[in-house]
């Protein structure tokens, strides 16, 4: 009890700072306990000297390596959007702020959950009141919060003899988005079919061509169609068509059995797949997730709004082999208006879900897909 | 330079430092000096990329097998040097280091070369410890601590620059570091020097606080014993000649208690002997004794007397003394304790101290010595009954000629006392005979009155010899002594300087109620005139080396403690001024305002209040007014630059008389100070009046020093130096 307190207060007293020892370091220490010892056999004054001279050593290697370590002013600037499996970069500033002193062999590194990750920052020389930024690439695995608790300067300066760190309690948090997939062709191809199959033409603003006529005054000169007008020997312009209703709409269940997570983790991913396909295409989503529903939305923030809740979501265990269904869903086949689809993305056989979902325009069964 | 090329110099210069330090102890052969040599020279060129580079590279290319068979050599040969030649583990490891640092500078390309030829010349000036104390240890000791701090930092960039390199190329890390400037910039230059001195003051530092418990008495240092002469048990008549032409330092005697030569009356005590045959001295009383241990861990030297002596009389020593082949210790007459790292002191029957074993190194001890004082009563009694052993001992006569009695008889005929026939014998030798070293080497067959009689010169031992023997024709008990006269008083480091050539004889005589007393029948020899800055050199190198000695090489648990309780003391001193300070200053505010008070209670609240800002006035227009005065002062100095020169110069010459026990009381004229100097020192009144003068003449007069009188100053002011009182 009594040990585990004092190790507990050099942990406190040693929470900025720490030293380890290099096999230069131990070579060196172990050549000064020799000398020390020849020292006291002998009693020779001048093996003393040798002997404070390399404790000397030791002691400037505290005293110059904490000075490389003192006034560092550093940043972390995070990508905004962080999708697990895709690797984002990560810039680090760093700005030695001592008025006269530069800093040498500097080596950043992340602590995450305690332990350090060595990201391959480097700074061999950083000269007083100078700035070097330096950047590297981080692949979160896992959707979800993350946390980077803070970072480690270390340094071995002056003679390589110990590695000395000091701690920076500068955390970060961020949330990654669930890892995008590439949707296969034939899953494509599906949606292109469904949202042929559910589009309702209607003149309005848009990219796809609705209709080609004459020009009649007042039309917008930059719609005329020149290769028609070429073809026609007449002013023909090109009418779009409205986009206000390619509407989808994206449901994932989130209550799975006791062995279904790894079903649920590849839903989540293809739901957002799905959502970055339709954002791509110019669709209005929205997004039931469990009992959390993101009503219609357009543009890219809608989009990372959707890929928040979806990092987020944590399944809930299914009682009895069965779930009773969310009360969105009971909703699902009725409130599909004509021309919108509703994709369900089912993680498992989940009965009640199948029979409520029979009206909407497509289910995903996630657990027949490889 | 860059970086590149400032590292393997630096490297090969730390390891040439290691090689000179062992070169220096005289222990390395001369064939292994110059492959030494050669292997730095060829390793430098190829790191300088001087010619020779191609030479280098093609050595360095040798094939790995080559080098195992060098390395295989290597140990062979130190086994034979271990087995056969050398003998002995430590110079068969010198060579060997040697042999090892010269292949492995032929071969530096990985970074585990580097570090194992760090270890070698580390290792090397280690074996240099074991093998030398001499004062160039220091100078080779303060070069390595440079250049290693040079080559580590500049081992630890390369390092991490090429470590970074191999990263990125790896592709471990995404970016190239920011470079490490390439070109060793003044910047950097003056940064590394500075972290060099900081680690150097650091290592001083550490050095006098690392706790001294070994359990080495004296330091195993392979050195040669000096050979002395004059104080083993029998001394033939003359051998003390033999050494005074030899100027090799013997001992080192620092008086904690005095900052100034003692005028005279100084002598350090070794031998004494009680019989003379007519050609040589010898002691019956060499039956030696232990002497018990005093409270501080000294050796307590019994007194013959029963009179109280003041503490003020004492006089205390540090003795510095090399290894000599004798085994006497000496001190000032008479030793009355003596200190040091010794098991065992022990003294003979005529307070003669040794150690049992001749020291292999040079050791320090303190020294408690009563300065011998004759009573009055001795000094005027008609005659004296001596004890039996005292007549058995030191009335002893060879068969001398009856004329040297009668000689004795003639010369003491006008003193009416035993002391003032010592002194009338003693005065007469002095003034009446011719000091000379050059005697000839004909052996005489009455040595003492061939030098009464016929020669009447000789050195020390024909003086003393022959006092002693008129003396004891008189029926007045002597002895001689052999020891050692003061030397010269070094004045940047406040100490005696002793050397061979200060070997000296003289006499001792027995007082009933005062015991033995010293005379000294030599006349004092004027010392010869050296070159001003040179002798002023050999002082300054001669200081160093004694702190050296004093301060690294003897540096012991005492000198530990007595830091410390000095350092108590003095604190304990500070805190007791601070607080009566405090004291007196907190009474004299609170007097101050019971004063006020009770003024305010009269009913004088004004006049309190206006007494109190007054006060305040006149201490603000006081320091305002100091300091402009102050300032005024250093404005307004008259004197011309020459003048201050003169100043400078009379200002040395107060020094040396000073110095010399002469020193200048505030109201004196210097007119009037250059008299008192001629009616106290007349030798020193023909160079003090013609300095006086020329101050005279420069200060006051107006007129400035030619270049002929300022020689004729230096060259005044040298010769007074030289002059002893």
């Amino acid at each position: 009890m009594r040990f585990e307190r004092i190790r507990e207060f050099f942990r406190w007293f040693y929470r900025y700072r720490s030293l380890r020892l290099t096999p230069e370091g131990v070579r060196f220490l172990l050549l000064t306990l020799a000398v020390g010892v020849a020292a006291l056999n002998t009693g020779n004054n001048l093996l003393y000297l040798l002997l404070a001279m390399m404790l000397s050593l030791i002691v400037m290697s505290g005293i110059l390596s904490e000075q490389c370590l003192r006034h560092l002013v550093i940043r972390r600037r995070i990508p905004e959007h962080v999708f697990a499996n895709s690797p984002a970069l990560i810039a680090l500033s760093l700005t030695n702020r001592k008025p006269r002193l530069p800093s040498f062999s500097l080596r950043v590194l992340d602590v995450v959950e305690g332990k350090s990750v060595d990201r391959g920052v480097h700074v061999l020389h950083l000269p007083a009141g100078a700035s070097v930024i330096q950047s590297y690439p981080i692949l979160f695995p896992r959707r979800g919060r993350h946390r980077i608790e803070g970072l480690k300067v270390q340094t071995r300066f002056p003679f390589g003899l110990f590695i000395k760190a000091a701690h920076v309690p500068l955390s970060s948090d961020l949330v990654v988005y669930p890892e995008l997939r590439p949707l296969p062709e034939g899953f494509l191809h599906d949606l292109a079919v469904l949202g042929h199959d559910q589009a309702v033409s209607r003149r309005g603003q848009g990219v796809g061509l609705y209709n080609l006529r004459e020009y009649l005054p007042g039309d917008d000169s930059r719609m005329i169609h020149w290769k028609t007008s070429a073809r026609q020997a007449r002013l023909m312009v090109r009418e779009t068509e409205t986009e206000d209703l390619r509407q989808v709409t994206l449901a994932l269940p989130t209550v799975i059995p006791a062995d279904g997570q790894r079903f649920f983790e590849q839903a989540v991913s293809l739901t957002a797949s799905l959502a970055a396909y339709f954002q791509e295409q110019g669709f209005t989503m929205s997004l039931l997730v469990g009992e959390q529903e993101i009503l219609h939305g357009v543009g890219e923030e809608h989009l990372y709004h959707m890929m928040h809740v979806l990092a987020l979501c944590a399944p809930t265990p299914a009682e009895g082999g069965a779930s009773s269904a969310p009360e969105g869903f009971g909703m699902l086949g009725e409130r599909t208006m004509r021309g919108e689809i509703t994709l369900v993305v089912l993680p498992w056989p989940d009965p009640s879900i199948q029979r409520l979902a029979r009206g909407v325009s497509r289910v995903f069964h996630v657990w027949e897909r490889p | 330079m860059i970086l590149e090329r400032a590292f393997p110099v630096s490297s090969i210069l730390l390891a040439a430092i290691g090689f000179l330090g062992l070169v220096l102890t005289g222990e390395i052969p001369g064939g292994l000096i110059l492959l030494g040599l050669a292997s730095l020279v060829v390793s430098a060129a190829q790191a300088m990329e001087f010619a020779g580079e191609r030479l280098a590279r093609q050595i360095a290319n040798l094939s790995s097998a080559t080098w195992n068979v060098f390395l295989i050599a290597v140990f062979v040969f130190f086994g034979a040097d271990l087995l056969l030649i050398s003998r002995d583990i430590l110079p068969a490891a010198v060579h060997f280091l040697i042999l090892l640092m010269s292949i492995k500078l032929f071969h530096l390309r990985q970074r585990k070369d580097f570090l194992q030829l760090y270890a070698i010349s580390f290792l090397e000036l280690l074996a240099a410890a074991a093998l030398t104390v001499d004062l160039w240890y220091a100078g080779v000791f303060i070069a390595y601590v440079f250049a290693a701090i040079w080559t580590l930092i500049l081992y630890h960039l390369r390092n991490e620059a090429e470590e970074a390199r191999a990263a990125v190329q790896a592709g471990k890390e995404l970016h190239d570091p920011s470079p490490i400037p390439r070109p060793v910039t003044a910047q950097f230059f003056w940064a590394t020097n500075g972290i060099a001195v900081v680690s150097f003051c650091l290592t001083m530092a550490i050095f006098f606080l690392i706790p001294r418990i070994g359990a080495g008495f004296f330091q195993k240092n392979r050195v040669d014993l000096i050979r002395t002469s004059g104080f083993s048990e029998k001394v033939d008549l003359g051998v003390i000649g033999a050494v005074k032409l030899d100027p090799t330092v013997v001992m080192r005697v620092e008086l904690p208690d005095q900052k100034a030569p003692i005028p005279e009356g100084l002598y350090f005590r070794g031998a004494a002997y009680d019989t003379y045959d007519g050609r040589s001295w010898a002691n019956r009383l060499a039956a030696r004794r232990l002497l018990g241990r005093t409270p501080d861990g000294g050796f307590l030297v019994p007194s013959e007397l029963t009179l109280a002596v003041p503490e003020s009389a004492v006089m205390r020593q540090e003795i510095l003394i090399e290894a000599l082949d004798t085994t006497v210790l000496f001190g000032a007459s008479f030793v009355e304790s003596v200190k040091g790292n010794f098991v065992v002191v022990q003294m003979d029957g005529m307070r003669g101290l040794f150690v049992p074993f001749p020291t292999s190194a040079r050791f320090q001890y303190g020294v408690r010595s009563i300065p011998s004082r004759l009573l009055e009563a001795d000094r005027v009694a008609p005659s004296f009954t001596y004890p039996a052993i005292i007549r058995e001992h030191y009335l002893q006569l060879p068969d001398t000629s009856p004329r040297v009695a009668a000689f004795a008889r003639d010369v003491t005929s006008g003193a009416s006392t035993p002391y003032g026939r010592a002194r009338a014998i003693e005065q007469h030798l002095r003034r009446s005979y011719q000091y000379s070293l050059d005697v000839g080497t004909t052996v005489s067959a009455d040595p003492v009155d061939d030098f009464l009689f016929t020669r009447k010169t000789g050195y020390c031992e024909h003086y003393a010899t022959a006092m002693v023997v008129l003396l004891r024709t008189l029926g007045i008990p002597a002895r001689l002594v052999t020891g050692f006269l003061p030397g010269v008083w070094n004045d940047f480091g406040n100490y005696y300087t002793i050397r061979q050539q200060d070997a000296h004889a003289w006499v001792e005589v027995y007082f009933p109620r005062s015991g033995w007393v010293t005379f000294d029948p030599t006349p004092s020899v004027p010392a010869a005139v050296p070159s001003w800055v040179w002798w002023n050199i050999g002082k300054i190198v001669d200081s160093i080396r004694l702190r050296w000695d004093r301060y690294v090489v003897q540096y012991s648990f005492r000198d530990q403690m007595a830091v410390a309780k000095s350092l108590r003391d003095r604190s304990e001193k500070v805190r007791s001024e601070v607080s009566d300070f405090v004291s007196t200053v907190t009474r004299g505010l609170a007097s101050a305002r019971a004063w006020l008070v009770e003024l305010a209670h009269a009913g004088g609240w004004a006049l309190a209040i206006g007494l109190a800002a007054g006060t305040l006035v006149i201490g603000m227009v006081l320091a305002v007014l100091l300091r402009g005065h102050g300032r005024r002062q250093q404005q307004l100095d008259p004197r011309t630059p020459r003048q201050v020169a003169a100043i400078q110069l009379y200002t040395r010459m107060l020094r040396i008389l000073e110095i010399r026990g002469l020193p200048k009381s505030p109201g004196a004229t210097p007119l009037e100070f250059a008299r008192q100097v001629a009616r106290e020192w007349r030798d020193a009144a023909p160079f003090v009046r013609p300095l006086t003068d020329l101050y005279y003449q420069v200060r006051f007069g107006q007129t400035s020093l030619s270049s002929d009188e300022t020689q004729k100053v230096h060259d005044l002011l040298a010769r007074l130096r030289a002059v002893r009182r």
